[in-house]
């Protein structure tokens, strides 16, 4: 008797302590953060009235919160090409010479940014578009391209789109190493055979390495996707949301809500609003790939 | 060699030239941020702003020492190879375990449980930091090192899985089974075979987790209070003066931070890619 | 060798250590007092001077521990305090940044003791008089509840007084003098410009730079009580004298005074160009530029009040000053220590050590000490001054700081004043009490 319960219960013990950490120091903080979202807790005044959904009410009318939206979603439009598809230019590139002696050489400096924080990358970015004293103006003058300067992080535009340069540069290497590392398990012998029967590189890239690639895209890109709505330091270090909150993004709004304006209740209830936006997106997107999450 | 074998041939190696000039350009573009980042770090205060692009004058070390001793660096530097240790070790013990149940067994549960794993990456620390707080405060555990590797560990733990899962779902279950005919129990084949075979799939687990820890604010901020435990990312912003932030010293700061972890990847680069290449990471 | 039963016990072990942590017993007692201060100030010469404060203090009571907490001001400002007593361990005794809008809410929520008759009944740190004797009696002034409370809450450690900076050599190529009036100011920023440097610097991407600002413009202006009305939400922002105030400084903005990209720019990225000498002047800020600028011995400068407004209602005597302090959390378990502390900080030597950094200290007897500038805008500024105006920032509730902050920078980036006023005000209407 004893033998066959334990059989019963025996896979759950390997999965145990992960979940029990998982529940408790993730799932239980976000169970609460819900219920204080729906209370207008103040931690000075040491009051805690439920309101209900007042603040919910709120996030969908609130000017700023519908702008962080936008840039989010021009992030993830965006950083897919500059991430995702450089990223794949880049690992095919150095797949193409990996046999070279400086091809490790390549692998570390592309994945280098990564290992950079994201504040630091914020930091080295912000001196770097300084208006005046900045290196890419300087640059531009330089090389005789005075008109090309620009105050980059003043103009709206201008500002989100230098903070997803900024964001590229550090993930860009991330995404490289994985597409790499998957274009190693592509076999050689599909690529001869394909060859052998005339296939020039580019109908050997369409045909037999993007959709071998399939399965690792879907990653990638789903990642991307989450990543691209809870990104925060670097654009609260470039811009702090300037100009005239111009590039906030959600939870660059939400942080600033709970903590500057201190009100932590709204705060929170805009980042669980966001956490059901990845939630409804990353669902959404899994059925739409549905066909490669199963192949696996 | 008939004339289709050489045209094929040349247009090969050009491919890899043309290749090497793009990477060429790539890697200039990337590295140009942090060479500058490091010349920076090499300038006089003035000097920073009005010699922009060139080559430090002098190069002043000092910065360096100055950013050290003013930040405390030694205590920082200590306390987050403390906590990034303290939690990649956990995390790859309990991430290969736990990936190898949802791999390998079936049970009731199963995809609910992993999708529960998968809702933690969707979440941002923003949203718990507070929460998170309060309960480590309860526990008793607000400023320790204990208490913010506990978090990181859980943090760190949905990628993991998700990764080595992979890993433990391209094993042919034959060696599983040969395994167990040869003597070995349940646990044993997971200890003495699977886990020594997704060994490179643990290089790119450790190297993410830990370079994410490495690197984390938020959690040290709010987590831990006291001088004597603070982490790099802390101590580096007491770089910043509200009244002069010397710019100079923030760059040497920085580029001591990166240092220890650029240094291991460089060290650990073969198994990670390996890692990332082995198995299916088709994830 | 890894039998089932061993493989069971393993995993409910791990799983029984994390649950017994969960369910909180930590019997961990300290044999020490732990005494938790909280402080925002990360400047490596100023936290020296607490560091040492700390280690006397450690020195004559060996039982207690301090441990010290320290953020850079801004996050201290923004989220560092509360999310301290947001967590459930809130600081013994902390530092705060001035303004007593700010201190009021953590007054009246039993929060912070009152000084009053510590001051009276203790000595200083040196024994060598009342601890009330100690200090600068103009310094005791503010950090009171101007209110209910009249007693003394903030123990001061530094007091600031704005003013404008510029850069002396920039003016000298020039060939421009600090102006006495508004209209003067608009005449020199313009030769400045036509000189080829940048007339005015400010940082505003943290939104409180040009709060100070603003905060004088208004004061000048409209006067000091129109000043805290649009500050309280008890006016409008479409008021004449209020529009009028914002004027003088859109008027300068549209003009091309101001660093373009000011919204973008953090006071720390601006003010190099001042201190390289490509711009002339920061328009209003504390005394603690001096504590910035003594990092750049190259860069020579002066100050000068913020200049009268023709046609102004306010006084021009009333400057904006603030003050930099202590204070004790009400519910702390360690009163006699914190208050001790709080001596050990407030003595003569650190006094003296603030003051060689370039602050101006609230210890009596340092006034030698302080750097000429500072001593001048003591003179010429503080003394005379009737009455004082707070920082914006020290003032406004976060909700409704949202409008006058947004009105301040589009203001400062230029966009027309009428109308940008006009739309914020209506945005804000809902929350305002105004006058019927």
């Amino acid at each position: 008797m004893r033998k066959m319960n334990f059989t019963k219960i025996y896979p759950y013990l390997y999965i145990l302590p992960a979940i029990v950490f998982i529940a408790l120091f993730i799932l239980y903080p976000v169970a609460q953060g819900l219920y204080l979202s729906m209370l207008d807790y103040d931690p000075i005044m040491r009051i805690s009235p439920y309101v209900g959904m007042k603040h919910y009410a709120r996030v969908f009318r609130d000017p700023v919160f519908l702008t962080a939206v936008r840039n989010n979603f021009l992030y993830i439009g965006v950083s897919l090409i500059t991430e995702v598809a450089a990223g794949l230019m880049i690992a095919l590139l150095i797949n193409k010479v990996k046999d070279s002696l400086i091809s490790p050489s390549y692998q570390v400096i592309v994945f280098t940014p990564n290992v950079i924080s994201m504040v630091a990358v914020g930091l080295l970015f912000s001196t770097i578009y300084h208006p005046q004293l900045g290196a890419l103006n300087t640059i531009l003058e330089k090389v005789g391209l005075s008109s090309w300067t620009r105050i980059w992080l003043g103009d709206p535009v201008l500002a989100l789109g230098c903070i997803i340069v900024a964001s590229s540069w550090r993930y860009i290497g991330f995404v490289a190493v994985i597409y790499f590392g998957a274009l190693q398990r592509i076999p050689k012998e599909l690529y001869e055979v394909a060859s052998l029967d005339g296939a020039n590189s580019i109908h050997q890239f369409l045909y037999i390495t993007l959709p071998l690639l399939r399965g690792i895209t879907t990653v990638i890109v789903g990642l991307a996707l989450i990543g691209g709505f809870t990104v925060f330091a670097i654009p609260y270090v470039i811009t702090r949301g300037q100009p005239y909150h111009s590039t906030e993004f959600i939870v660059t709004w939400s942080i600033k809500r709970a903590f500057s304006m201190e009100n932590i209740s709204y705060g929170t209830a805009i980042s669980v609003v966001l956490l059901g936006i990845v939630l409804i997106a990353t669902a959404l997107y899994l059925k739409w790939r549905e066909k490669e999450v199963y192949e696996y | 060699m008939s004339t289709e074998t050489v045209k094929i041939k040349i247009r090969k190696n050009i491919g890899k030239i043309v290749a090497h000039l793009i990477l060429a350009v790539v890697m200039i573009i990337i590295l140009g941020p942090l060479i500058w980042m490091v010349m920076g770090s090499l300038k006089g205060k003035v000097e920073f702003y009005t010699n922009v692009l060139g080559l430090p004058k002098q190069f002043l070390w000092s910065n360096y020492v100055a950013a050290w001793i003013d930040a405390k660096l030694a205590r920082c530097m200590l306390n987050s190879c403390i906590v990034t240790v303290s939690s990649v070790i956990p995390v790859v013990m309990l991430a290969s375990v736990a990936s190898y149940g949802f791999a390998r067994f079936k049970f009731g549960g199963n995809k609910l449980l992993f999708f529960v794993v998968l809702v933690g990456l969707m979440i941002t620390p923003q949203v718990i930091v507070i929460p998170l707080a309060t309960i480590l405060a309860r526990m008793k555990l607000i400023n320790t090192h204990l208490g913010i590797i506990f978090a990181y560990i859980a943090w760190a733990l949905p990628f993991s899985i998700f990764l080595l899962r992979a890993f433990f779902m391209s094993l042919p279950q034959e060696i599983i089974d040969s395994a167990k005919i040869d003597g070995c129990s349940e646990f044993g084949a997971f200890w003495k075979i699977a886990l020594p075979l997704s060994r490179p799939g643990l290089f790119p687990v450790a190297i993410f987790s830990g370079v994410n820890i490495w690197n984390d604010f938020l959690f040290a901020m709010i987590f831990l209070r006291s001088d004597k435990l603070k982490t790099l990312p802390i101590g580096l912003t007491a770089l910043e003066a509200r009244f002069s932030s010397s710019y100079t010293m923030i760059l040497a700061g920085l580029t001591i931070a990166v240092v220890p972890i650029a240094v291991l990847f460089v060290i650990f680069r073969g198994e990670f890619m390996k890692g990332l290449t082995a198995g299916s990471l088709k994830i | 060798m890894f039998t089932r039963q061993k493989t069971l016990m393993f995993t409910l072990l791990i799983t029984l250590i994390t649950f017994t942590v969960f369910i909180g017993s930590s019997i961990c007692t300290a044999q020490k007092v732990s005494l938790s201060v909280a402080i925002n100030e990360v400047d490596v010469r100023g936290r020296t001077i607490i560091d040492r404060a700390v280690q006397e203090y450690e020195k004559r009571y060996p039982n207690v521990d301090v441990e010290i907490t320290a953020m850079s001001n801004e996050v201290y400002q923004a989220e560092g305090l509360r999310s301290l007593f947001a967590t459930g361990q809130p600081p013994d005794v902390y530092m705060f940044f001035g303004g007593d809008g700010q201190i009021r809410q953590y007054v009246e929520t039993g929060r912070a003791i009152a000084f009053d008759q510590y001051l009276l009944s203790e000595k200083n740190w040196e024994g060598d008089k009342m601890w009330k004797e100690s200090f600068i009696p103009s310094a005791l002034q503010s950090g009171r509840m101007e209110v209910e409370k009249e007693k003394l809450y903030e123990v001061p450690r530094t007091v600031n007084i704005s003013a404008s900076w510029y850069n002396t050599d920039v003016f000298k190529k020039v060939g421009v003098a600090p102006p006495t009036t508004w209209t003067e100011w608009g005449e020199i920023c313009q030769r400045i410009k036509n000189a080829g440097y940048i007339p005015i610097v400010m940082g505003n991407k943290g939104r409180w730079h040009a709060g100070h600002w603003f905060a004088i413009a208004i004061q000048r202006m409209a006067g000091k009580e129109a000043y805290f009305d649009l500050v309280l939400q008890r006016k409008s922002f479409t008021d004449p004298d209020i529009v009028k105030a914002f004027s003088l400084i859109g008027d300068f903005a549209q003009r091309g005074f101001i660093v373009e990209g000011v919204n973008a720019l953090a006071r720390d990225a601006a003010l190099p160009l001042l201190f390289t000498g490509k711009a002339a002047m920061e328009a209003s800020s504390g005394s603690w530029h001096i504590t910035s600028a003594l990092d750049y011995p190259e860069y020579n400068f002066d100050f000068f009040k913020v200049p009268k407004v023709e046609g102004g209602k306010g006084n021009w005597r009333v400057d904006l000053a603030n003050k930099h302090g202590w204070l004790i959390n009400a519910e702390t378990k360690h009163l006699e220590e914190a208050i001790d502390f709080v001596r050990a900080q407030s003595s003569f030597e650190r006094g003296k050590e603030l003051a060689e950094i370039g602050q101006i200290s609230a210890i009596t007897g340092t006034e030698e000490f302080l750097h000429p500038l500072a001593t001048e805008m003591v003179r010429e500024i503080f003394y005379p001054a009737p009455d004082f105006i707070v920082y914006a920032d020290d003032c406004y509730e976060e909700e409704y700081g949202l409008f006058i902050e947004d009105a301040f920078a589009e203001v400062i980036g230029g966009r027309p004043v009428e109308e940008t006023l006009a739309r914020i005000q209506k945005r804000a209407e809902p929350y305002q009490n105004l006058p019927k």
